[in-house]
Formats: C-alpha cells, structure tokens, sequence
C-alpha cells in the first residue's frame, strides 16, 4: 500500500477516441481509464461528451504531458486551473504528469525534454512540484521518462533525483516501466537497478507499453504488445512497491478495444493484492 | 541555478527546433551556452555521439507538429500531395510555433499560410478553411438546438418579424471553387485530382456527436446569411425566390441539423 492512501484501481486502458463508441455499446470490464489530460482541455465540445459519460462508468486518473515541472518558464496557472476543473468534472483519483520539460515560455515543443540531474533543478522542481500540489488540492503523481539524450552536468542518476524529489517535495511516483526499459538501453542503466532505487511507498501506478527498435537507440512509441522484459520489469516493480494499478499505453497503429484490453489483462497476475476502491 | 538552467533549457529548445542542419543549428546558439560545443553540454552514449542524440529530439519536434496538421487537414494533404504539405508544414512549423499547452487549435493558421502561397491557387486555402470549420466544430460548446416544434408557438402574423440564433458550431462558409464535393469524394474514398472552380458555399455544423457539412444553394446560403447576420424572417426571404413549401423543408433540415439555437422574438 502507498504512504497517500491511494486505492489500487487493478488494470487500466489509456482511453483513445478509436475506442469511444466501442466502450460506449460494450462497456468492457475495466478497473480504470487512464484519460490523456490536454485532450479534454480548451474544447468546449464532442470530446467532453464522451468523456463525461465514460466518467460516468468507469474510475478515470488523468495524465498530462504539459506540466513542464522541470521548465524554468513560470508555470501556467491557467493550465493548472483547467487541469483542476477537469478533475472536479472527471472525478480523477489522482493526476499526473512527467518528471521533464516541454518547452520555454515561448515555444512548446510538445516533446518530454530531459533535465540535467543537478543539485540545482533539483532544488528547482521540488519547489515547483510543491507549488502545482498546493494550487490543485490533488494528489500528483510523476512519470520517470524515456530519455534519447544525458547532459554533462548531471550529478546525480535519475533515480536518484526522482526519489529525493519525491522524498522532498513529497509527491507520488507514477512508474514507467516501458520507460525504464527504454532508457536504461538508451542510457545503459540497470532496469532493476533503478527501479529498487524508487521509494516503494510512493509508487501509485504503472505504465506499460510497447516500444520501437531505431537502430543504435530505442524510442517509447507506444506500439505493438509489450514485450517480456517489460513485464519481467513489471514483476519486479509490483514485488517491490506493492502497487495495485497497472495501466496500458497503446497510441500507434492502435488496434480494436478486445486486443488492447487483453493485453493489459496480462498484468494482472503481476500486480500485488488489489485493494478496494 | 535558475538562470543556468534557464539557459541551458533556451540553448535546448532553440537547436531542437532550428530547422538549419544541426551543425548550423549548433553554432547559431552556442552563444547561449558561453559559446560550448555540443559534445560538452551532451553526453554521448557507447553507440551515439552527442549529435545523434539531440537529433532524435530534432526529428521528434517535427514530426509530431507534422503528424497534428496532418492530422486535421487530411483532404488538403491529399489534394497538395506529401513533398508539398511537407514543405509548407515545415514552414508553418516556424511560422506558428505552439505556445499552447495542446495542439488543440495548433493548425488554425494554415488556410491563412495557404492563401500567403498565391501560386498555389485558391483552391488549397479554401479546402483547409473547410477542414478546419470541421475541428472547430468539434470543440464548439455542445449547447442546446432549436426544437422545430418551436415556431409552431409563433402567431403566424409574427413570423416574419422572428430571428434564428445560429448554433455555436454552425459555420456559413463561402468558395469559388466545389470544395465540398472535393472533400465528400475524400472522405467516401474515392478522392479526385482536382478541385473544379466555381462558386459554392457550406454549412458545418456540429449536432451531438455527428458533425455535418451540408451544402448549400446560393439561395439558401443568402437566407441563412442574413439570418445569422441578425435579421428577421421576412427580410431574410426578401427578394430569394423560393415558395413556402420549400422555405418550411428549408427550416426543417436546418433544424434536424441543428443549425439553430434559438428562436429570436422581438
């Protein structure tokens, strides 16, 4: 059980708009839908419509890939206040986002950049971290990233700078473990490693997912059925931290719901003892 | 540590998204890293160079603002071929760069950088002006319709002092080339080649779920203009040649369609 209090949702879907109508008519057996945050945000239209009434059937957690919590751009508090309102419509258990930056105050790249593992973004996410959690009254949750690319700078591993992130600035872990996968081969890492490295209390959620061989590196794309190293990963992070929410990340060449459901069913003999929402 | 973070996360983003070759890219900022090369500010892996490294960011900035406009304005890629759309996406990469927290309404300027490109015709700008009515109509509030039944309560004396609210997400649009038959021969794959000139207009709307594009006669696309500019009934009709059979089929499939939101009584 994590240090919040945080109920183990058992197998999660990311929630894709392919999949909409089939959820709708079929409405699959499902412990929680993970929803893509910045996808409900400035409309006012059809993509609410759906999301309101699978709100309605299903346990949702939010995920966004838009809080640049490492950036040294000021935070966008009115991103944050629509982040906050969708939370309030969705009912989401829990938020989330990734231990990265997006962009300057200028110029969103849109991508998860990665941050030099310093003493000194330390110091500077942590405050960040703290700021976000106060303004949206929520538990927030964030991602290791897959990485293509390390900076001179670092002094610390990510691991590292991930657990005394959350350690200080008091924060969950949502973890990756697809993620871990990639960068460790990008990076040359230990998986387990690392994953041993991450305070076991504080991990409220997996991600996993497939991932494409680029030649000389590997890149998250979210593709294909995850492959068995991945789930050995998984294995061993469940036996670690205990966590009992594990949820399924599928967004190229997405197939119909039935084949995404049933490979994300095939976490659940790896997760620990599901504890009642 | 602010600061050098600061500059470090400019100097980051600024060679991601230069489209110059990187090595150009690199030294037209190196100024923000104390004029540092690459291989000191990122380490390389035991198989790539620092330089490989960053340009998978490079190419992943690209694409992924690629992939959006693609994304939105399908018949329009299809009608300028990948070589173009690719050239002009990439322009429109820099000209537009998203400041937003999504990409949401990222591709709102391309009909705009379209028609910047005279030598490409009209035709271009004037099919992503459709396409983009599409997302928009999307993401327009889901607010109430006009129930048709509605008019019914109106005195038949004062109908023609009565005004039509148009609906959040109806757009009127108006071309000089058949871009909605263009698009309709896209979207039910059987694509053409060309868009053939001459003078049409479309009506998109959003009702529910269902978004529609409805064509529309000139006659038709007078009335509704008028209506939707705010004037009442009779002067909506004033001088279009249609019966009162007609009129009311008229009203009727407008309203199925959700073309209204309101009725407006003086």
């Amino acid at each position: 059980m994590n240090r919040f209090g945080i109920p183990s949702l058992g197998i999660g879907v990311g929630l894709r708009t392919a999949h909409y109508a089939h959820i709708l008519e079929q409405r699959p057996e499902l412990g929680f839908f993970e929803i893509l945050s910045e996808n409900y945000l400035e409309t006012a239209g059809r993509p609410l419509l759906f999301l309101d009434r699978i709100a309605e059937l299903y346990p949702v957690v939010m995920h966004g890939v838009s809080l640049s919590i490492g950036s040294t751009a000021p935070l966008d508090f009115e991103y944050l206040r629509q982040l906050k309102a969708l939370r309030k419509r969705t009912g989401a258990r829990w938020i989330s986002d990734h231990l990265c930056w997006t962009g300057t105050a200028h110029k969103n790249t849109h991508d998860l950049l990665p941050l030099p593992y310093t003493e000194g973004a330390l110091a500077h996410t942590i405050e960040r971290v703290r700021v976000v959690q106060d303004f949206l009254e929520a538990p927030l949750a964030l991602e290791n990233p897959s990485s293509y690319a390390e900076f001179t700078a670092s002094t610390l591993s990510e691991a590292e700078f991930l657990a005394r992130l959350s350690e200080q600035a008091d924060c969950a872990l949502l973890l990756d473990v697809n993620n871990v996968y990639v960068s460790a081969h990008n990076h040359g890492f230990d998986a387990k490693q690392y994953i041993h490295s991450l305070p076991a209390d504080r991990v409220v959620q997996f991600h996993v997912a497939g991932h494409t061989h680029a030649g000389k590196h590997i890149v998250d794309t979210h593709i294909g059925p995850v492959v068995e190293p991945v789930w050995e990963l998984l294995r061993v992070a469940a036996a670690h931290t205990g966590c009992g929410s594990a949820l399924l990340e599928w967004d190229a060449e997405i197939p119909e719901f039935d084949v995404v459901l049933r490979e994300a069913r095939l976490a659940e003999p790896l997760l620990g003892p599901r504890v009642a929402a | 540590m602010s600061d050098e973070l600061g500059r470090l996360q400019e100097w980051f983003v600024a060679v991601v998204t230069d489209p110059r070759p990187l090595d150009d890219a690199a030294r037209a900022h190196e100024s923000l890293i104390g004029g540092a090369c690459l291989d000191s500010v990122l380490l390389r892996s035991t198989r790539e160079s620092a330089e490989e490294r960053v340009s998978i960011y490079r190419h992943a900035y690209q694409a992924r603002l690629v992939e959006c406009l693609r994304d939105d304005y399908p018949a329009t890629l299809f009608l300028l071929g990948e070589d173009e759309f690719e050239r002009l996406a990439g322009e429109y990469i820099q000209r537009f760069p998203s400041r937003s927290p999504n990409l949401n309404a990222f591709g709102k300027h391309l009909p705009e950088l379209l028609r910047e490109h005279a030598q490409l015709g009209e035709a271009p700008s004037e099919l992503a002006t459709l396409e983009w009515a599409l997302v928009e109509a999307i993401h327009s509030p889901t607010s109430a319709t006009l129930d048709p039944e509605t008019l019914r309560n109106v005195p038949p004396a004062r109908l023609g002092e009565v005004g039509f609210r148009p609906h959040e997400s109806a757009r009127l649009l108006k071309f000089t080339h058949q871009v909605n038959a263009y698009a309709q021969a896209f979207f039910q794959d059987s694509p053409r080649q060309r868009v053939e000139p001459g003078d049409s207009a479309v009506v998109v709307a959003r009702l529910g779920y269902k978004v529609w594009r409805l064509e529309a006669s000139p006659a038709q696309a007078t009335v509704l203009g008028r209506l939707w500019s705010g004037e009442p009934l009779a002067r909506a009709f004033a001088d279009v040649d249609v019966g009162p059979d007609e009129a009311m089929q008229w009203f009727r499939m407008w309203s199925e369609k959700g073309l209204f939101s309101a009725l407006v009584v003086p």
